[in-house]
């Protein structure tokens, strides 16, 4: 009988490692065509033996493309055992889960993506699905902030992006190293380099959960409207449906919920950041 | 809603019977408790108090269910089945344990069905027992909207003396009873509400008083989520997830795999988890998003009073009055909570 | 290729060696799944080829805390099995009294003879990479096989970190506290996975598997004083087998 908690199986396409401690992979899905997300949404990963994790999609939603990516850092028991996966090997699947970001609002408007660390990897999502229609969206900024040089995720598609001159990227490390030309500091030592249209930009956050409240402040002193402001929260998930209880903030069931709020409303939930 | 008039010794040879033929689960006596057990007789049924240790949704959502089970084939998991569901007889559940399965069948259902409780709980049969007097000095059901049953059963049995005063609420229940009932008269419904009456006088004599009005207790609360109780209270707690585990509406659950030594088959099993508990929260990083053990205290009330409260109408404490005796540092009762809030306005 | 296994003793009752002996359905699967090279007292390790050491006993000799020096040179895991091990357990009792005299009681006049210092869990001299709790382990007899399946799997096993009340209470028990005749219990700071063994039999949990990572001692001596305990007895209830945490002290 199939459950809520019955995973599908997907086979593993691409395994390209991006940093000592993050991987990529590309999936396909063994008994649907497609999975079928919307950026922003998660997959429950499953290794049998070990356990579930939540991973961020990170491909566009592009609904004819039968695969779809994740990148995964190496933390734990499922995201260890996942990280020694090869091509060919199967894994489980439930999702996608979550609501995703709601691409339609962001239609016309300037976009200001700022990430931390892993935070990166749901945002790609969205960054993608918005070059895929680029002409309907107006100036597109993206900020990214990692520890040190080794640590930052899709350097070349960064460039790409970049080359394109559709979207312009900032990138800060906390410490350098020799080969390293480019900032240092915080990701908040951006943020003043970046035009911000009071009316017309929307900033969509994703990172550490101590990153939000210093990002927050200073798009406040940039007088940013809190409706104008996206993040992805995290949280513990141990079911993905809305049912076992570990993701809640005060009423609010992130699995379900979220992960993606807007600020305006997040501001209502004192358990949120 | 049928009613019907059931002579006592009938139903003791029924329940007999259905001890024979299927399952009955049924309160037993245990120690100076009792305990929801499989049953061979109606003999051995408590009836009234002492209440049970813990609740009876543990024939629903069992304290760990296997949610799959797999073997490793060439390297590859081929997911098995599992057992499947058996027909049983839940029988002498009391008001305030048949809200809480009430309220429990709409979270199970809700948005996501999940299979593994509903399928489950069509297979019971669900009989309850009127309480004639408090189960306890714990116990709090009155106050908080638990004793009516409001309809929440399959058969509902009120001792009226010499017989049982039964309510049918589904065909199920009409058919657990045919053959030994007989149409209630006039006369047995005046009975009935008499027994009630004097209950009714006896709970409000004997319970604590709710200090806020019943339908204030969300609003009371939300207002108050810096209120130093929460911190006073929060103090003394021990994380210990015992509120959780005897609570007939905590429902929140861990996944665990576990493996076969020779690395060939295991097991996904959902545990009974408990939002008091340390790592309920904590995430791989370390981050936990509920450290503070007052914060989880108020959780767990907010969980009961306000939150599921405002979202399905009613109060999911049901005042069973468990986790009042269960905490031994005595800091949990919502109602303590509620009145101490209310009488201590900030 | 299986893992090669040696289990060493210190100072114990040796009860775990037994404990895992016993395990007569699992110990086959066990041995299925491992390869044991070494199943003797400590002193004669010497040259085996074990990459996994499974040692219980804590140590309470100079000589062996030498010993489980070498142990853990050779061995790529090493296990603490038992309470002896992972916390001091019983041993640790004789640290609260004066050591000239325990000695004297014990070995008479020759007392000064004997190679006999304070007792000490293992992880006090050498890293311990995992532990099997309790005294004696395996009380819900899945444990340390989920243990070494765990290992053997790569995976860090789940051991709880909330108290033995969330199994006891899972597992319907009255507890002692409320019983007709109560007895005070530990179970409120005890980490669990012992599926609550002692208030199952009706007994009161002493605390073999030790404390959580935060227990609540502010509460449980409230709880504890409530039932009748002196600040005295309490102390002396921990140090039965924590000694060696920091309530005992
Ligand atoms: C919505 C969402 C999206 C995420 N996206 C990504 C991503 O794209 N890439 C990535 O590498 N990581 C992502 N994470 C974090 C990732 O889920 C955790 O690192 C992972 O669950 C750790 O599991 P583990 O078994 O390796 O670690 P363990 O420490 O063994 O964790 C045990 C279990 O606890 C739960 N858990 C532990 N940490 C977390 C956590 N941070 N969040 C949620 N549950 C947790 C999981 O159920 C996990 O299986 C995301 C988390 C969330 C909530
Ligand atoms: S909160 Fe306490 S009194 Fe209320 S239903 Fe749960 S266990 Fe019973
Ligand atoms: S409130 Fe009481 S029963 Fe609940 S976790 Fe805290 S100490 Fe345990
Ligand atoms: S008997 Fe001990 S372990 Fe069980 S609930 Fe009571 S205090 Fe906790
Ligand atoms: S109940 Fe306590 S003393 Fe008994 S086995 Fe468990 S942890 Fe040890
Ligand atoms: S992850 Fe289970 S409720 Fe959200």
């Amino acid at each position: 009988m199939k459950t809520l908690y019955t995973p599908e199986m997907a086979v593993i396409k691409k395994v390209i490692p991006q940093t000592p401690l993050e991987t990529f992979f590309e999936l396909e899905l063994t008994e649907r065509k497609t999975l079928g997300h919307k950026p922003g949404q998660f997959v429950e990963v499953s290794i049998f033996g070990l356990g579930e994790a939540p991973i961020s999609v990170s491909s566009a939603p592009e609904p004819d493309k039968p695969t779809f990516e994740l990148c995964v850092r190496k933390v734990g028991n499922v995201t260890n055992a996942l990280l020694e996966k090869k091509v060919g090997d199967k894994i489980g699947i439930r999702g996608p889960f979550g609501n995703g970001f709601d691409i339609a609002k962001f239609k016309g408007k300037d976009i200001l993506f700022i990430a931390g660390g892993i935070g990166l990897v749901p945002l790609r999502s969205l960054i993608l699905a918005v070059l895929n229609r680029r002409p309907d969206y107006g100036r597109i900024n993206v900020l990214y902030g990692c520890k040190t040089p080794r640590d930052l995720l899709f350097k070349g598609e960064l460039k790409s992006w970049e080359c394109g001159g559709s979207v312009e990227c900032l990138i800060t490390v906390d410490l350098g190293d020799e080969s390293w030309q480019g900032d240092v500091g915080v990701i908040t030592t951006l943020i003043p380099r970046v035009e911000i249209d009071e009316k017309k930009t929307q900033a969509v956050i994703v990172g550490p959960p101590v990153m939000y409240r210093f990002v927050i402040r200073e798009l406040k002193s940039r007088r940013l409207p809190d409706a104008n402001i996206w993040m992805s929260l995290e949280r513990k998930m141990k079911c993905g449906v809305g049912k076992c209880g570990h993701c809640q903030m005060n009423d609010i069931y992130v699995c379900q919920d979220g992960p993606v709020f807007n600020y305006a409303e997040l501001k209502k939930i004192p358990e949120s950041i | 809603m049928k009613q019907f008039i059931i002579k006592k010794p009938k139903l003791f040879e029924l329940i007999d019977k259905l001890a024979r033929e299927t399952t009955v689960i049924a309160p037993v006596k245990q120690e100076n408790f009792t305990s929801f057990a499989p049953i061979t007789s109606a003999a051995e049924i408590v009836w009234g108090a002492p209440q049970t240790v813990i609740p009876p949704k543990q024939f629903l959502y069992p304290q760990s269910e296997d949610l799959l089970a797999y073997e490793f084939g060439n390297g590859e998991a081929r997911i098995t089945g599992l057992n499947a569901v058996k027909e049983r007889v839940l029988f002498g559940v009391h008001p305030c344990d048949l809200n809480a399965i009430g309220q429990m069948d709409r979270i199970w259902a809700e948005k996501n069905p999940d299979a593994n409780y509903l399928e489950k709980r069509k297979a019971i049969t669900l009989v309850g027992v009127d309480c004639l007097a408090p189960c306890s000095s714990d116990a709090i059901c009155l106050r908080l909207n638990g004793l009516d049953p409001k309809g929440r059963f399959d058969l509902f049995l009120t001792d009226i003396g010499s017989a049982f005063y039964a309510e049918a609420a589904t065909k199920k229940g009409e058919a657990l009873v045919e053959g030994l009932r007989a149409p209630a008269k006039a006369a047995d419904g005046k009975r009935l509400t008499a027994v009630q009456k004097k209950r009714t006088a006896l709970f409000d004599k004997q319970e604590k008083k709710l200090l806020p009005k019943y339908k204030d207790l969300s609003k009371l609360m939300k207002a108050n989520i810096d209120h130093p109780v929460w911190e006073e209270r929060g103090k003394l707690c021990y994380g210990c997830g015992s509120c959780n585990m005897v609570c007939p509406t905590c429902y929140c659950f861990d996944v665990q795999d576990y493996m076969h030594v020779s690395l060939v088959k295991g097991v996904r099993s959902r545990v009974w988890d408990g939002c008091m508990t340390e790592e309920f929260a904590k995430v791989a990083s370390g981050e936990n998003f509920r450290e503070d053990r007052s914060h989880r205290l108020r959780h767990r009330t907010y969980r009961k009073l306000n939150y599921l409260y405002d979202k399905w109408g009613e109060s999911f404490c049901t005042g069973c009055g468990r986790c009042v005796k269960a905490c031994l540092t005595k800091i949990v009762s919502p109602l303590e909570i509620a009145n101490e809030i209310y009488s201590r306005k900030i | 290729m299986k893992p090669k296994v040696g289990f060493f003793s210190f100072t114990s009752c040796e009860g775990c060696q037994l404990v895992v002996l016993s395990m007569a359905d699992k110990l086959l699967d066990l041995l299925g799944a491992v390869e044991v090279v070494n199943f003797r007292e400590a002193s004669s390790y010497k040259g085996e080829d074990y990459d996994v050491a499974i040692v219980e006993g804590a140590l309470s000799t100079v000589h062996e805390i030498e010993e489980i020096r070498a142990i853990r040179k050779q061995a790529k895991i090493l296990i603490a099995i038992g309470a002896c091990a992972h916390i001091g357990g019983i041993n640790c009792i004789r640290n609260f009294d004066n050591q000239f005299e325990i000695k004297k009681a014990v070995y008479g006049e020759r007392a000064a003879n004997f190679d006999s210092i304070l007792a000490q869990p293992i992880d006090a001299v050498v890293k311990v990479d995992y532990y099997s709790r309790g005294c004696p382990p395996n009380r819900d007899g899945e444990e340390f096989v989920e243990i070494v399946t765990a290992i053997l799997q790569g995976k860090k096993p789940y051991i709880p970190n909330f108290p033995v009340c969330v199994q006891c209470k899972m597992k319907g028990n009255v507890c002692t506290f409320h019983k007709e005749k109560p007895i005070t219990c530990l179970g409120p700071v005890t980490r669990a996975g012992c599926n609550a063994h002692c208030p199952s039999y009706g007994n009161a949990c002493i605390g073999c598997r030790g404390l959580v990572e935060e227990p609540n001692l502010n509460a449980h001596q409230e709880t504890l004083s409530g039932a009748g305990l002196t600040v005295e007895e309490s102390l002396n209830f921990y140090r039965m087998l924590n000694g060696m945490m920091e309530v005992g002290k």
